[in-house]
């Protein structure tokens, strides 16, 4: 019985080393500098689809940004759209019609040369699919015209100054017929990107490899894969130990093994994700404007930023995204005064209120305002639901939360303000429905006078700060721990990171 | 033999429904539904309808569970709401790794346990008996989420030797197997020493004893072939409890298997992926125990005697003599 116990084990240890470590480093060399051929980047969360118009969230825009192209691009860094497949563009007088020139050198992964009618088509498919993705499109672009090879307009069902900022969203990249046609699981991987994608094994990874007929400019390295690594400690060791080279989000509290390890580095860079209270203010104790005031005098921030994400915060004065656009916090913050809080309590109705959150750092907050609220005589009930459950409760029809903890990753146009003030968003957790705001939304939404339209979503967040619909918290930091080697990435604070231009010098 | 084998497998069909009703009823009985998930936060009233309709959200729940039947009829589990992907398709993917961990662990949890077990009932009472034990006990307390990033500390950021998490090839298995292995070990070695303790203390052991047959024979050969049965029985349940999926470990190890497959889809309420998952699992559970039932017969050739034909004779007849 000792022999076969020792042989076991010595196979196992003989298997374990001979298939240890995976496949040897390769690189490539241009000029004096080495790269490494083959580049892998870890996060959290789990890419499903290759389909860039069927789904719309941070992970797989990542993917897409390498995979597939849009008609034009926002560079966040300068504020300012840029030509991707598109050269130029031009409005009408009413902004209604958007007619776009389109390059003449790009050629789809499959070999297809890219025309006006794959926007066509590409448009048309969106607005079909019944996704996330269409719901961008839909009552937005009436019809796609293609005026000739190179050339196409857009005529949209009304005016909509933000319609740059939907096209050059990844949802809106250009996908190949001839591919989708043949094979409508796997077609619409094909794109006109950098990187063409050869498996994607769900919860696991997606492998591409370099583009060699891609028409902008190319990088050295010839692998990218994209992994699936659930637990945040057993991403940053795979970093650690070489295996991968990006750690997207590591635990804040084991940030300092990146900083003590001179092979690694620690991005952190401001997010435009922002962590607030909403009320629903369509019923029950939220509807009571003197107690969202008293609970918003009676927080102590600080202590919330500290609980709920390890002080890896900053303190919100809007619930807006700070680079959004039209962001205004000049009304300044909820002082912390529990003498007026208790005076706005007094005022109210109402002495209890529920909380519903999903997951640790919002429970930690929601525990924190708790204990707060306690000192001034409300009891705050905290409900603690799964994602899909509290998703189900708070969206805008069914409205059966009385107030939640919610995060909202903000992109930069200034209707982004929709999904948060817009009646039937089903991110509107506070289900308002204020017919000044929508006004303001929709005079946002066609006027061209940039001063002017700041003034309005002014307006919204002055009018949010007065009648504190939504309390904002703190807005998160975004971490990154990364080889030292790593460099090309566009780093973006709503965190759909383009790593296109990936490269590792080694 | 084969009328059982044959009635085993018929048996599980009603389980089958059984699970597929339990699953559909309850998902559907839990807050939040698929269109919520897949609509965007703009979408329109139109949108929602459309895709009420063709996820058949627009009637009742019964509607929905026939029409999910009638396709596994024809061998169709459905498909994705989600990925819009076959749902065998994406099962199958998840399945081969699934059953290397599951064997991976089984062979962690029986290479360690029953010679720990063995010794434990030879010497039992002694100090080596405790210390097993309270190695068995070690590996049951420790939590597999620690466990795991213990392993990958040492094993891969330390040693370098194996890959920290996904499946890659042979070496990414052993990390993770340990890791459900050890907890494995635990039950198994308990009951490995109990039985061995039961079945060495027979009267055919000190026979063979007398008659000459080495202790090492004596123990390995005739007690262990006799206490085998409900280490078998332990077995099958924890290569069982693997093919459903170990999600704690397959999370910390980044692994894609089936118990990740599942719980993620819960989450996002997609019933085809989840009750077909399900019932796929059911059928992998009812076959494994079906072996381990069969092999019951190959290491004690007196059940094998008691399902063949002679065999059931024989016992009706005893039993009609007995009335």
């Amino acid at each position: 019985m000792k022999k076969l116990l020792v042989s076991l084990i010595c196979v196992f240890l003989i298997c374990g080393f001979v298939f240890a470590g995976g496949s040897g480093e390769q690189k490539t060399t241009t000029g004096e500098v080495k790269y490494k051929e083959a580049v892998v980047c870890a996060d959290g969360s789990q890419i499903t689809t290759g389909d860039p118009q069927s789904i719309n969230n941070i992970q797989h825009n990542r993917l897409f940004k390498c995979s597939h192209n849009t008609l034009v691009s926002y560079n966040s860094a300068e504020a300012k759209y840029e030509p991707e497949l598109a050269t130029s563009w031009e409005w009408n007088a009413d902004l209604t019609e958007l007619t776009l020139k389109l390059r003449n050198d790009v050629t789809f992964q499959n070999g297809e040369k890219f025309t006006a009618n794959d926007v066509k088509y590409s448009y048309e498919r969106i607005m079909s699919l019944n996704s996330t993705a269409s719901s961008k499109f839909v009552g937005v672009l009436d019809h796609t015209e293609v005026i000739d090879d190179y050339t196409v307009k857009l005529v949209l069902v009304k005016p909509n100054v933000d319609w740059l900022d939907t096209l050059a969203l990844p949802l809106a990249s250009i996908v190949n017929q001839k591919a989708i046609e043949a094979d409508p699981l796997k077609g619409p991987w094909v794109g006109t990107g950098m990187w063409t994608i050869t498996a994607l094994e769900e919860g696991d990874y997606v492998h591409m490899v370099k583009n060699d007929n891609y028409w902008g400019e190319k990088t050295p390295t010839r692998e990218l894969t994209l992994r699936y690594m659930g637990e945040a400690s057993a991403r940053l060791i795979a970093l650690q130990n070489g295996e991968v080279d990006v750690c997207i989000s590591p635990a804040n509290t084991e940030k300092g093994y990146v900083e003590e390890d001179p092979n690694l580095k620690l991005i952190e860079i401001p997010s435009s994700t922002c962590c607030y209270f909403a009320f629903n203010t369509s019923k029950g104790p939220g509807s009571d404007e003197n107690l969202r005031l008293a609970l918003a005098h009676c927080i102590n921030y600080e202590d919330v930023i500290l609980g709920a994400s390890s002080g890896e915060g900053t303190r919100a004065i809007s619930n807006w995204g700070p680079a959004t656009y039209g962001y205004y916090d000049g009304f300044g913050d909820y002082k912390y005064d529990l003498d007026l809080a208790k005076q706005y309590l007094e005022k109210s109705a109402y002495k209890t209120i529920t909380i519903s959150v999903k997951d640790n750092a919002r429970l930690r907050a929601a525990q924190i305002i708790q204990a707060n609220a306690k000192e001034i005589g409300l009891t705050v009930v905290i409900e603690e639901l799964e994602a899909a459950a509290l998703t189900a409760k708070s969206a805008f029809k069914t409205a059966e939360h009385e107030s939640m903890i919610y995060t909202m990753g903000w992109n930069s146009y200034g209707d982004d303000a929709s999904r948060a003030y817009g009646k039937n968003s089903n991110t509107n957790k506070a289900t308002l429905s204020n017919d000044r705001v929508m006004e303001l939304l929709e005079l946002g939404r066609q006027c061209t006078d940039d001063a002017k339209r700041k003034e309005y979503y002014k307006e919204i967040q002055v009018l949010n700060h007065e009648h504190a619909w939504y309390i904002p918290l703190y807005y998160t930091e975004l971490s990154i721990a990364i080889n030292k080697g790593v460099s090309g990435i566009i780093w973006e604070g709503h965190q759909a990171h383009d790593y296109s231009n990936i490269v590792v010098t080694v | 033999m084969h009328r059982y084998v044959i009635k085993r497998i018929l048996l599980l069909i009603p389980v089958i429904i059984g699970v597929s009703f339990m699953i559909y009823f309850i998902m559907d009985l839990a807050p939040g539904d698929i269109i919520t998930q897949l609509v965007g936060e703009d979408a329109t009233e139109e949108q929602i309808k459309a895709l009420e309709h063709e996820y058949g959200y627009d009637r009742s729940v019964f509607y929905r569970y026939g029409k999910y039947m009638l396709g596994l009829l024809h061998g169709d589990l459905g498909t994705s709401y989600i990925t819009k992907k076959p749902v065998w398709d994406m099962y199958i993917s998840r399945l081969p790794k699934t059953f290397w961990l599951a064997v991976g662990a089984s062979v962690v949890a029986i290479g360690l346990s029953i010679p720990l077990g063995i010794v434990s009932a030879v010497k039992s009472g002694s100090l080596v008996d405790n210390s097993c034990m309270v190695l068995a006990l070690l590996g049951l307390s420790m939590p597999n989420f620690w466990l795991g990033l213990l392993l990958i500390i040492e094993f891969s950021l330390n040693l370098g030797w194996f890959p920290s998490g996904g499946f890659r090839g042979f070496s990414s298995v052993i990390l993770p197997a340990i890791t459900i292995g050890t907890g494995h070990m635990a039950v198994m070695t308990r009951t490995t020493r109990s039985s061995m303790i039961d079945v060495i203390r027979q009267d055919y052991l000190r026979t063979a004893r007398a008659k000459g047959v080495s202790e090492n024979k004596v123990i390995t050969k005739h007690a262990f072939r006799n206490a085998f049965i409900p280490i078998l029985t332990i077995i099958g349940g924890q290569l069982c409890a693997g093919i459903g999926g170990a999600v704690i470990t397959e999370t910390v190890f980044s692994w894609p298997g089936v118990g990740r497959l599942i719980i993620d889809y819960v989450h996002q309420r997609d019933v085809p992926v989840v009750t077909g998952a399900i019932i796929m699992t059911t059928i992998i559970t009812g076959v494994i125990h079906l072996a381990v039932d069969l092999l019951y017969a190959v290491v004690d050739p007196r059940i094998k005697g008691k399902y063949s034909r002679k065999g059931v004779k024989r016992v009706k007849k005893v039993r009609k003599e007995a009335a």
